[in-house]
């Protein structure tokens, strides 16, 4: 029997999930899928695999998006090496956002982006795991807190006391790295 | 809607390693939520962990801990125990020392201090009658010439000192100010001490009336004052006239606050001895040099022979043990009668210049002339025997030249150090050196060389332990110190068993300067170590020093470890006290190649403190001076996420480093360790009279007006 190529992925977090097709060597850059295909016959993974982690589909489409898109890339096995697709050791490099990626991040709103972070660890997906962190960091990094609330979307829900004490307490920090920042 | 601060903690970790600590502290302003994530204790302490692992906060948490406050007391500094304890009674606010420290690395990191603060000094003059007198000892007479160019060599002593140790500067605060009222200054308490983490002043009780002071030095909580009466106390010949010198030492003890009501700090004399038996005079050819630990002072004589038959200086080394304090003062007895006993040690030949034999020379004096002491036995017990400080060691030129330091005519004594078992003798030459003391034969190019020699007695033996300390005491004062070692079992041992020999430790760095011009041996090699936790990585450092030096250097090394680290870093595990949480200098028995690690710079002066890996040089090249500061990567667990320190503002460091290292080698260092400087005009605010010192706060200098600056990161 050929092996089994086509994954069937359901969330049953909630009730009423979507049922996802994913190719298999783009399930493969899951961790949790490594290890179903290790330790099940392919004939038990004909039927729907369940798994369970609050996302959304919405977010779960757009992870197996990502998977899709990249899944002729190295992937990370669970002893931490990395295998190219016919399976040969590759050296490990460090990640970097290709063209795709970027726009495939730019796109999402933080909502989407925290789902795929938490998808991703679910799945154990090191690249998008680590891509995701660094794009969400890049997100917040030599920004200023107002800049902060902007992107990613947030009211300041202190009282005007309370934000006089805080900015207080940062001024010298924050004052000092942002007057760096317009050198 | 899902915020950040909710993700999986495992995520939100992740994320905020790419986050420099800058960013992590404004993340705090965001809104109450972040607030609450950013300043919870779990987060700041893992960033400062990871970003900071070698902090000062961190060290003292660490130290203080329940499991590593007991082996603490056998070695620790006193000074520290009472600060660990503080630490240990009122655990650091992580979110607040976070802030506190990456605002910290912020500036030192980009040689910007954070406030200068100026602190003006007493104005020292040396007529009769001046309320304060600095009459420091003279240097050599020696200073760098090349082609048509000099630069100095050696600087004089500074008016005031920073210990490292304490965290304290100790230096004479101007009349009229700081302290206000002018009664206050009556009492001649021109000396104050400063602790610069909180700002508190403490007068020190020594006054200065009617005296030169020569040299004032801080370490390890004992304050040591040498200085000379202003009168002077007999005629050497038609033009000289020799003043009595008088140490004076003072305990200046931490009181962990938690416990005390009283001030942080006290200072309390401890004992006074005499400097030299006949005096010296005041003049710029007499010198003597000195170092002190918490129980040992050690002195060198420098003397022009006065005599027509000889023309080789007068040579002395002297060891005493001050652990025992002793409430007679010398300076207030000149004929000897109140001392509380005559204590000759056997074993010790009687030299005349000693102190102790002065006094016996005196006791004879008086039993030849008064008659109250007639008849009555001086019954001399081991207690009172010991009591005050006491010569362990003297050293005259034959013995100095048995151990190769004999410096005659042309010195090259830089200066004397001290461990708990060794005297550390540090000589300098160099090929430029020029001036009425310069060697005939120079160098090379530069040799600086530590010679280590045994002094201070291992307190092995049982029957030495068992005299208590308590049966001892002269008096209270003893019982702070009595309860942290047994420190008299050395001084019953000298005077038992004699003086310490034992082999000698050379260590000398001669840049035999090969092509690429660097001027130290240890610069090549471990300069790509820097990124190595010192204490886990050693095997991988020898590797890596080898391969490295596999290729340019034929020399046989005596010791790997020896050739191949800087010293400061290899101070981690050498230092006779590793877990020293508030650092230490580094190492005095590695030679201090330091002077010469950046050719063709000089090294003037450096702050290091070794446990914080902070390092601040000043060096110059005749016309050229520059200020640097370098703060050792922070790397703390091998295989933890890349350190985001700097990423946000990685763009503009570029800018801010004014000036690259000169090294051949500058390739090889990693991006982390390369070296910022400060600006220009931070040498005449700092480095003017060619000392500085600090920890990783701050940093201590003297401007071209005597003024001290401190400079706080």
């Amino acid at each position: 029997m050929a092996p089994i190529q086509i994954l069937k992925l359901q969330n049953t977090f909630k009730p009423g999930g979507k049922v996802f097709e994913v190719e298999r060597a783009a399930a493969e850059h899951s961790g949790l899928v490594q290890m179903l295909l290790q330790d099940f016959d392919d004939s038990d993974l004909e039927a729907i695999i369940p798994i369970s982690v609050d996302v959304s589909d919405k977010g779960l489409a757009k992870v197996f998006e990502w998977m899709t898109h990249s899944k002729d890339l190295p992937k990370t096995t669970d002893d931490g090496s990395v295998r190219g697709p016919d399976d040969s050791a590759v050296n490990w490099k460090p990640l970097t956002f290709s063209d795709w990626d970027k726009k495939f991040f730019d796109a999402l709103d933080s909502e989407a982006l925290y789902e795929i972070l938490i998808a991703a660890n679910y799945l154990d997906i090191k690249p998008l795991y680590e891509l995701g962190c660094q794009f969400v960091a890049n997100m917040i990094r030599g920004k200023t807190t107002e800049q902060i609330r902007e992107i990613l979307n947030i009211t300041s829900d202190f009282n005007p006391e309370e934000e006089l004490r805080i900015r207080e307490q940062k001024a010298l920090v924050k004052d000092e790295s942002e007057t760096a920042e317009k050198n | 809607m899902r915020d950040f601060t909710e993700l999986p903690w495992d995520i939100f970790v992740i994320v905020i390693s790419y986050l420099s600590p800058q960013t992590c502290v404004r993340c705090r302003a965001v809104s109450r939520q972040w607030y609450s994530v950013f300043t919870s204790e779990r987060v700041s302490l893992r960033l400062l962990r990871w970003n900071f692992p070698l902090c000062r906060e961190l060290r003292l948490a660490a130290a203080a801990g329940p499991s590593s406050l007991s082996p603490l007391p056998s070695t620790a500094l006193r000074n520290h125990r009472a600060e660990l304890i503080d630490v240990a009674e009122r655990p650091f606010n992580w979110a607040a020392v976070f802030a506190e420290v990456s605002r910290r690395y912020y500036h030192l990191s980009r040689g910007r201090p954070r406030v200068v603060e100026k602190i003006d000094l007493a104005v020292s003059s040396q007529e009769s009658g001046s309320p304060f007198s600095f009459y420091g000892v003279a240097t050599w007479n020696r200073f760098l010439r090349l082609n048509d160019k000099t630069s100095s060599f050696h600087y004089p002593d500074p008016v005031w000192w920073y210990s490292q140790e304490d965290g304290l500067l100790v230096y004479p605060a101007a009349l009229g100010t700081n302290r206000g009222a002018p009664s206050d200054r009556c009492d001649g308490h021109v000396y104050l001490i400063l602790d610069p983490a909180t700002g508190q002043r403490f007068p020190v009780p020594f006054d200065v009336r009617s005296k030169h002071i020569r040299r004032v030095r801080l370490a390890q909580g004992v304050l040591i004052f040498e200085w000379a009466e202003a009168l002077p106390y007999h005629q050497l010949n038609a033009r000289e006239f020799v003043h009595r010198h008088f140490v004076t030492a003072f305990d200046v003890v931490r009181h962990p606050t938690a416990t005390t009501t009283g001030p942080t700090w006290t200072v309390e004399f401890r004992s006074e001895w005499k400097l030299h038996f006949l005096g010296l005079p005041l003049n710029r050819s007499d010198r003597f040099f000195s170092a002190h630990t918490a129980t040992h002072y050690a002195v060198y004589f420098w003397q022009p022979n006065r005599s027509l038959y000889q023309d080789d200086p007068i040579e002395q080394l002297a060891v005493w043990d001050i652990s025992s304090p002793s409430p007679y003062r010398p300076s207030e007895d000149p004929r000897g009668g109140k001392r509380p006993a005559v204590s000759r040690a056997p074993s010790l030949p009687p030299g005349l210049w000693n102190g102790q034999g002065s006094a016996a020379v005196n006791q004879a004096h008086d039993v030849a002339h008064s008659t109250a002491d007639r008849g009555r036995p001086r019954r001399i017990s081991l207690a009172t025997a010991t009591a005050g400080p006491q010569v362990i060691r003297r050293m005259d030129w034959r013995e100095l030249d048995f151990y190769g330091l004999r410096q005659r005519s042309t010195p090259q004594l830089r200066g004397l150090a001290l461990d708990d078992r060794n005297l550390y003798v540090i000589e300098e030459e160099h090929r430029w050196a020029d001036g009425q003391h310069s060697s005939l034969s120079p160098p090379r190019v530069h040799l600086v060389r530590s010679t280590g020699i045994p002094i201070i007695p291992t307190p092995s033996s049982p029957t030495q332990a068992a005299y208590p300390a308590a049966s001892r005491s002269t008096g209270d004062l003893t019982t702070g110190i009595g309860q942290l070692v047994d420190l008299k079992a050395p001084v019953l041992s000298t005077i038992i068993d004699g003086p310490v020999h034992g082999p000698i430790w050379v260590d000398t760095c001669g840049a035999d300067g090969d092509v690429h011009m660097n001027f130290c041996r240890r610069v090549s090699g471990p300069r790509k170590t820097y990124t190595s936790v010192p204490a886990s990585s050693e095997g991988s450092l020898d590797a890596a020093a080898s391969t490295e030096h596999s290729g340019n250097d034929r020399l046989p090394q005596a010791s790997s470890a020896a050739a191949t680290g800087w010293p400061w870093e290899f101070g981690d595990n050498n230092s006779a006290s590793p877990f020293s949480p508030t650092g230490s200098t580094r190492w005095p028995g590695w030679a201090p190649c330091w002077r010469h690690e950046d050719f063709p710079y000089l090294t003037v002066t450096e702050m290091v403190d070794v446990a914080a890996g902070v390092r601040v040089t000043a060096r110059h090249c005749f016309m050229l001076e520059t200020l640097s500061v370098h703060v050792r990567p922070a790397v703390s667990v091998l295989g933890a996420p890349p350190v985001a320190s700097d990423q946000d503002n990685g763009g503009d460091t570029g800018k801010k480093t004014r000036a690259k290292r000169r090294l051949s080698n500058e390739k090889e260092l990693p991006v982390r360790s390369k070296e910022v400087f400060f600006s220009d005009e931070m040498w005449s605010e700092l480095v003017a009279r060619g000392h500085i010192a600090g920890d990783e706060r701050w940093v201590v200098g003297e401007d071209e007006k005597g003024r001290v600056t401190l400079l706080r990161f």
